[in-house]
């Protein structure tokens, strides 16, 4: 029975990676529960938004069903955002499970003693994101990018409107205090890209280990060393198969020891099927540096065309 | 830090909306003047004044890297901005120096800095190279001066005449289609003759550019490197049809099987048509590369101690799919049976694999292919059998004749196969020959001198 259910999920992961592999734009397979948790996430946000906009308790909001029928909460990059959120969170808790040292002994902990300000600031605001995705808590909306939070914001400004526009130039200038102190060096991803930026090739080694070096810097490292973008990296290494993952550390130049350690990590021994460990082993020295590539970069140029119409940085500068 | 600097104060700047550097600490107007602004002017580095627009239009605080360069170095600095009182207020908190040029981008800006170009080579009276000047390859540096220019280059017997008298009559003389060792241009040498005040040979200057290879040109100059330079094919044209064509497959067979999306069943089909004929044209490709090599004059093969049983089971390995496929069944001698012979393995695997897949291919559906393997004698044997409908005694000969298809076509096959095989098998000091089985299929036998 047990060889036979190895088996059976060795189909379905099989099939999960040619699925993927014939339609990439469908790169993430969400289920009913997925898209429930998505949808409640975006709710929640949008609510959180209002209340600040509104400065009012949120009872009724206004603005979620009717940015709903507007489509505007079907935004790619906004339910793209929220998809890695919920990577992340599920990473970030395997990672722990794993984890053979404390978050203390990790490096964006060390760093927090750096004698940069820069350095340890950019340090405590990964360590404070960290602890939020291990104890899955709600999400703040300091965490949006700039561009989808100042899109989202003037989008919850316009659907207040027409229930309180006696209301409407207070709120602009709510929306406008909020965004003026917003401040992008908070978000984690900058954080990592910053820390990453500062360290230069300090640490690379450990920052090439996700134990080491926290989900955070490692999934960055990766990004930066691919060119890919954080959330699309967690996306990729949160899939039920270690194909991906794999894929992305061979395209990534990683040796075959550490990336193994990684995947060990962040997905564990247990949990690896004959098929995963074989398609490991035999695939990440078969496969070339520049094949791992070319597959990367399709992945990328499928996310790309998935999100650009949602992109909301693409409006013509003013 | 390794490589990255963390300015001890951030260097600030104040980009108005319209883009106009308002305020600048000096290092920031440096950059500047360097990107061609002026103070008070647009902000001439487009990295920054991305991320000024950009706060100017959202109105929020950012923090990015961004890359800046100038004609002589690039950076990648950290930059943070917010807007207040209608200016986008920047700060550059760091920089770390970004190097764009690997080992491998200087090897390739070299050899695209040398385009085969003139050049110049100046020898003394005893033919040693004293000096070089302009475009020369880049093997020839001047770590060849003092050494005698002769190896420089490759001359043939009418080349080489001509330059002796050349040196011996202390005249100019011009020789074309030099090559030069190691590269594959030719080039039009100009020889001048240098003189000392007293009337002495002082040496000779060379002028080389380059020219194309004439038709004919070296068809008369015999020797191995000239039987060498005409293996053009195989070793150079071969692997330049290679590359798009196994582009071409890949390409062709992602559309087929509709790993890029939906398509029309047609369209699939057509894709597939494509990939099955650029894999025919790889096939015939590959066989004209050995074609040119078997019929070198010089043509060689090693001489490897074989066993033929062992060839006979990595054939049936390398073709068990295909003939899986077509539910034939390969039949290998016995692990125990072993017939030594002495010839190139590879060549021995090539002539087996060209003998087993004709016969799959030439079989009915669920027939039988044997290899089977003997010694007579100085003499290994190694056979391949099937029941196809066999090769009539007429076209036994005519089989290993050059494009012959014994009016098949369609089929993929080249009309080079057993041409190239029965070249190789004698080559190797065997023969290769094809005679009727016992039940009607054809037996191809490939003997060899046993070991």
């Amino acid at each position: 029975m047990e060889v036979a259910s190895f088996h059976a999920r060795d189909s379905q992961l099989l099939c999960a990676d040619v699925a993927a592999m014939i339609f990439p734009r469908a790169y993430f397979p969400a289920s009913d529960e997925l898209l429930a948790d998505i949808s409640a996430n975006i709710i929640q946000l949008v609510q959180m938004l209002e209340q600040e906009i509104t400065a009012n308790e949120v009872a009724n909001s206004p603005s979620p069903p009717l940015l709903d029928r507007s489509a505007h909460l079907r935004d790619p990059a906004l339910i793209d955002f929220m998809l890695a959120r919920q990577a992340e969170r599920r990473l970030e808790k395997r990672l722990s499970a794993k984890s053979d040292i404390a978050l203390s002994a990790t490096l964006p902990a060390r760093l927090l003693t750096n004698a940069s300000h820069e350095i340890a600031e950019a340090a405590q605001t990964i360590l404070a994101a960290t602890s939020l995705n291990r104890r899955s808590a709600a999400l703040e909306w300091r965490r949006l990018p700039p561009e989808l939070l100042h899109a989202l914001c003037w989008r919850i400004v316009a659907a207040v409107h027409p229930e309180r526009s006696d209301e409407t130039d207070q709120f602009r200038q709510n929306a406008q205090k909020m965004l003026a102190c917003y401040d992008e060096g908070a978000t984690t991803g900058n954080a990592v890209r910053k820390l990453l930026h500062m360290l230069g090739s300090d640490y690379a080694d450990e920052i090439g280990n996700a134990e080491k070096a926290g989900l955070a810097l490692f999934v960055g490292n990766l990004a930066a060393s691919l060119r890919l973008a954080e959330d699309h990296v967690l996306q990729l290494i949160d899939r039920p198969s270690i194909a991906a993952f794999a894929l992305l550390q061979r395209a990534a130049g990683s040796d075959f020891d550490p990336a193994m350690e990684n995947i060990r990590l962040l997905y564990g021994f247990d949990t690896l099927t004959p098929r995963d460990i074989t398609l490991f082993e035999d695939g990440f020295a078969a496969l070339s540096l520049e094949d791992a590539r070319r597959v990367v970069a399709e992945w990328q140029v499928a996310r790309d065309s998935y999100l650009l119409p949602g992109r909301s940085d693409m409006e013509p500068l003013s | 830090m390794t490589g990255t600097s963390i300015l001890a104060q951030p260097i600030t700047g104040e980009v108005a909306i319209d883009g106009r550097l308002l305020r600048a600490d000096p290092q920031l107007l440096g950059m500047q003047f360097a990107a061609g602004g002026e103070e008070g002017g647009l902000l001439a580095i487009p990295a920054l004044l991305n991320i000024a627009r950009l706060t100017a239009r959202l109105k929020m605080g950012l923090a990015r890297s961004v890359v800046v360069a100038d004609a002589h170095e690039c950076a990648e600095l950290w930059v943070e901005s917010y807007w207040a009182n209608g200016v986008a207020h920047l700060s550059i908190l760091s920089s770390k120096p970004v190097n764009y040029t690997s080992d491998q981008d200087a090897s390739r800006d070299a050899e695209i800095d040398w385009l085969g170009g003139d050049f110049e080579a100046e020898v003394d009276a005893d033919g040693r190279l004293i000096g070089l000047t302009g475009d020369f390859p880049p093997d020839y540096d001047h770590a060849h001066i003092g050494f005698p220019i002769d190896g420089m280059f490759m001359l043939d017997a009418n080349q080489r005449e001509e330059w002796e008298n050349g040196w011996r009559a202390e005249r100019a003389f011009d020789l074309k289609n030099v090559q030069i060792s190691k590269l594959d241009s030719r080039y039009l040498m100009e020889s001048r003759p240098l003189f000392h005040r007293k009337g002495e040979l002082a040496g000779y200057r060379l002028s080389f550019s380059p020219c194309g290879l004439e038709p004919g040109a070296n068809e008369n100059a015999g020797g191995a490197q000239a039987g060498k330079r005409q293996i053009l094919f195989g070793r150079e044209l071969g692997s330049v049809l290679r590359q798009p064509l196994g582009r071409i497959i890949a390409n062709a067979e992602t559309i087929g099987v509709k790993l890029q999306g939906p398509l029309r069943d047609n369209y699939a089909v057509y894709a597939k048509d494509i990939a099955s004929a650029a894999k025919h044209l790889v096939a015939l490709v590959d066989d004209l590369g050995d074609l040119e090599a078997v019929e070198q004059p010089d043509f060689e093969t090693a001489l490897d101690d074989i066993e033929l049983g062992d060839v006979a089971r990595r054939v049936r390995g390398l073709l068990a799919l295909k003939a899986a496929d077509h539910r034939i069944d390969i039949i290998t001698p016995d692990e125990n049976e072993k017939v030594p012979a002495v010839a190139e393995f590879r060549r021995v695997l090539q002539i087996m694999l060209n003998l087993v897949n004709n016969a799959i291919r030439y079989s009915p559906d669920g027939s039988k292919v044997v290899i089977d393997i003997a010694k007579l004698n100085d003499v290994a044997c190694i056979t391949v059998t099937d029941q196809g409908d066999g090769i009539a005694v007429e076209d036994r000969e005519k089989a290993f004749e050059k494009f012959e298809r014994l009016g098949r076509s369609g089929d993929g096959g080249s009309g080079l196969g057993l041409y190239i095989s029965r070249r190789l098998a004698v080559a190797m000091r065997g023969d290769l020959r094809v005679s009727d089985a016992r039940d009607g299929g054809a037996l191809f036998a490939l003997t060899l001198p046993a070991g």
